[in-house]
């Protein structure tokens, strides 16, 4: 097996290439593993079927981050909050490799030095080791940010914003619920 | 005679062509987007927009009439200058350019900014290794090498007279002193150009590929469809060129030494299959191209995505782009197809300097001639 395939075990998938393109390539449980040999053949047959026809089309997951001009965040800080929210959802897995800076950069008309900020800042939460050659490199799914007061105080700053915008307590419950569904999907 | 001299009439018409069709289309290639490399509002694209657009046909049509007759009339009075033809091409390119950046400046009170403020950008990383055949790179390599071996092996038979230029009919018509200059004029050609369009699909795979947050995904598919194209058109363009090259070169032995006389069949058939292999692949490319363009324009609205901070680096009505704050060094043409460099790059002087080898190679073949 090239070194570069992995056996994810929570998504039964293997993971190819993590570093270019992430390509899933689901596995069901052999059937002769979970059960006794009685198990029909045409269970063992409609195995092999499916896990060739999943084999034959692989999906291949593009992830995107967004910047936005209008938004009053600097740019670098945009760029760390979509990359750190591609890792919390688990799209972004361990051992994946961003886009060099300049390529980040040139797509996004900004300085180089924007993304090369925004990797730094990675860095230093522990999300992302930076190679020398092979770029920055997703090491960890767990920030290095701990203590829970300093957890607390941007989801106060963001929850101060939704009571000042006159939301009612029951949708600010909701949108909290909403998002965190959104990023735990994937995590598990 | 006569009938080499229609052809060459003709072809140099078609070329005229060519390059006045190019001229008309280019300001209206990307509709409202970049009407001169202008973002104007349909009503104006419609409106008024039209009418310096008529004005500017009407400019080029002229112009285009002018340089044909007195072109025609030189030559049908100057039979031994077929070559003096290319001033025509010169003077439309000149004349074309003159226009386009005259009525640009009538477009541009006209220009309004894009609204949109949010980009989005793909996270997948782009290697030239996924771009790369090992097995075209051998084949490639071999072809450009092997004529060359072929040369030095035959060069002590090769006699001291040997020819250097053909006729349509593929037979020798000019012929010059044997040296190492004449030889091997044409591999050494060839090696430089398999450079030039390595280094070309080096600087497209770092291409700038702004994304709008809205669509990223579909747009990204097209955009990622006409990257796979361009680096595949590069690889067959090196192929087809490695052996159109290779092919002329090993024409010098077949010319020159008489037991070989038998293959010079080969060459005519190589020669023309690569050449319209060539253009054929031209035109194909360029329908792609379009077609992806219009496939962009129906999933996001429109084609050219880009920063306000980028779009106000244009200059000459979207001709020239230099941004010295974008580190990106190849970046999609604003009007017409393709991809331009930014100027304000500093690895843009590599391929200036690449570039500036080639009137020093053609410059140390004539002398040598």
């Amino acid at each position: 097996m090239p070194e570069n395939v992995a056996f994810d075990p929570v998504e039964r998938a293997f993971c190819v290439g993590s570093t270019r393109k992430f390509i899933s390539i689901r596995v069901k449980s052999h059937p002769l593993q979970q059960s006794s040999l009685t198990k029909s053949l045409t269970k063992y047959i409609v195995w092999c079927t499916e896990t060739l026809y999943n084999l034959l089309s692989y999906k291949v997951k593009q992830m995107y981050i967004t910047i936005d001009a209008d938004d009053r965040r600097p740019i670098y800080q945009q760029v760390v909050d979509e990359i750190k929210s591609l890792i919390a959802k688990g799209e972004l897995r361990e051992g994946t490799v961003l886009p060099p800076v300049r390529q980040l950069a040139a797509d996004l008309g900004v300085n180089l030095n924007t993304i090369a900020t925004a990797y730094r800042e990675l860095q230093n939460e522990g999300l992302v080791i930076i190679k020398h050659g092979s770029g920055a490199v997703v090491t960890s799914r767990r920030s290095s940010v701990s203590g829970e007061d300093e957890l607390r105080k941007p989801l106060r700053a963001a929850l101060t914003q939704l009571v000042l915008a006159g939301l009612p307590r029951a949708q600010i419950m909701s949108i909290v619920a909403d998002e965190l569904r959104g990023l735990l999907k994937g995590a598990k | 005679m006569r009938l080499t001299m229609l052809a060459l009439l003709f072809f140099w018409l078609v070329l005229d062509v060519i390059i006045l069709a190019s001229f008309m289309y280019m300001p209206v290639l990307r509709d409202e987007e970049a009407f001169f490399g202008v973002r104007v509002s349909p009503e104006v694209y419609h409106g008024p927009g039209r009418r310096i657009l008529h004005r500017y046909w009407f400019w080029l049509v002229v112009t285009f009439l002018e340089v044909e007759a007195i072109g025609l009339l030189v030559s049908i009075y100057r039979f031994q200058l077929p070559y003096a033809r290319i001033a025509s091409v010169l003077l439309l390119t000149s004349a074309g350019i003159i226009f386009y950046l005259i009525f640009y400046r009538q477009v541009k009170p006209f220009e309004i900014v894009d609204q949109r403020q949010r980009f989005a950008s793909s996270l997948k990383v782009r290697h030239l290794g996924d771009y790369t055949s090992i097995a075209l790179e051998v084949v490639i390599g071999a072809l450009t090498v092997l004529p060359s071996l072929a040369l030095i092996y035959y060069y002590p038979e090769l006699p001291g007279r040997i020819p250097v230029h053909w006729n349509w009919r593929f037979e020798p018509d000019r012929w010059a002193d044997k040296s190492f200059g004449t030889v091997f004029f044409l591999p050494i050609i060839a090696i430089y150009l398999q450079g030039l369009f390595l280094l070309i699909k080096h600087g497209l795979l770092q291409v700038k590929m702004t994304l709008p947050a809205e669509h990223a995904e579909e747009y990204f598919r097209y955009k990622e469809e006409s990257l796979n194209m361009n680096m595949k058109l590069m690889d067959r363009v090196r192929i087809l060129m490695a052996v159109l090259k290779g092919t002329l070169a090993l024409n010098i032995i077949f010319s020159a030494i008489e037991r070989f006389s038998s293959l010079r069949g080969i060459i005519a058939v190589t020669v023309i299959a690569t050449t319209s292999l060539l253009l054929i692949l031209g035109a194909y490319y360029g329908h792609r191209l379009v077609v992806i363009n219009r496939n962009l324009k129906a999933v996001a609205g429109r084609v050219y995505v880009q920063r306000e901070t980028d779009a106000a680096h244009w200059y000459g009505g979207g001709l020239f782009y230099y941004n010295r704050e974008d580190p990106a060094l190849f970046v999609e043409k604003l009007v017409g197809l393709g991809y331009t460099l930014n100027l304000a790059n500093k690895r843009v002087y590599i391929y200036l300097l690449y570039l500036v080898g080639l009137p020093l190679l053609v410059g140390w073949a004539v002398k040598s001639l």
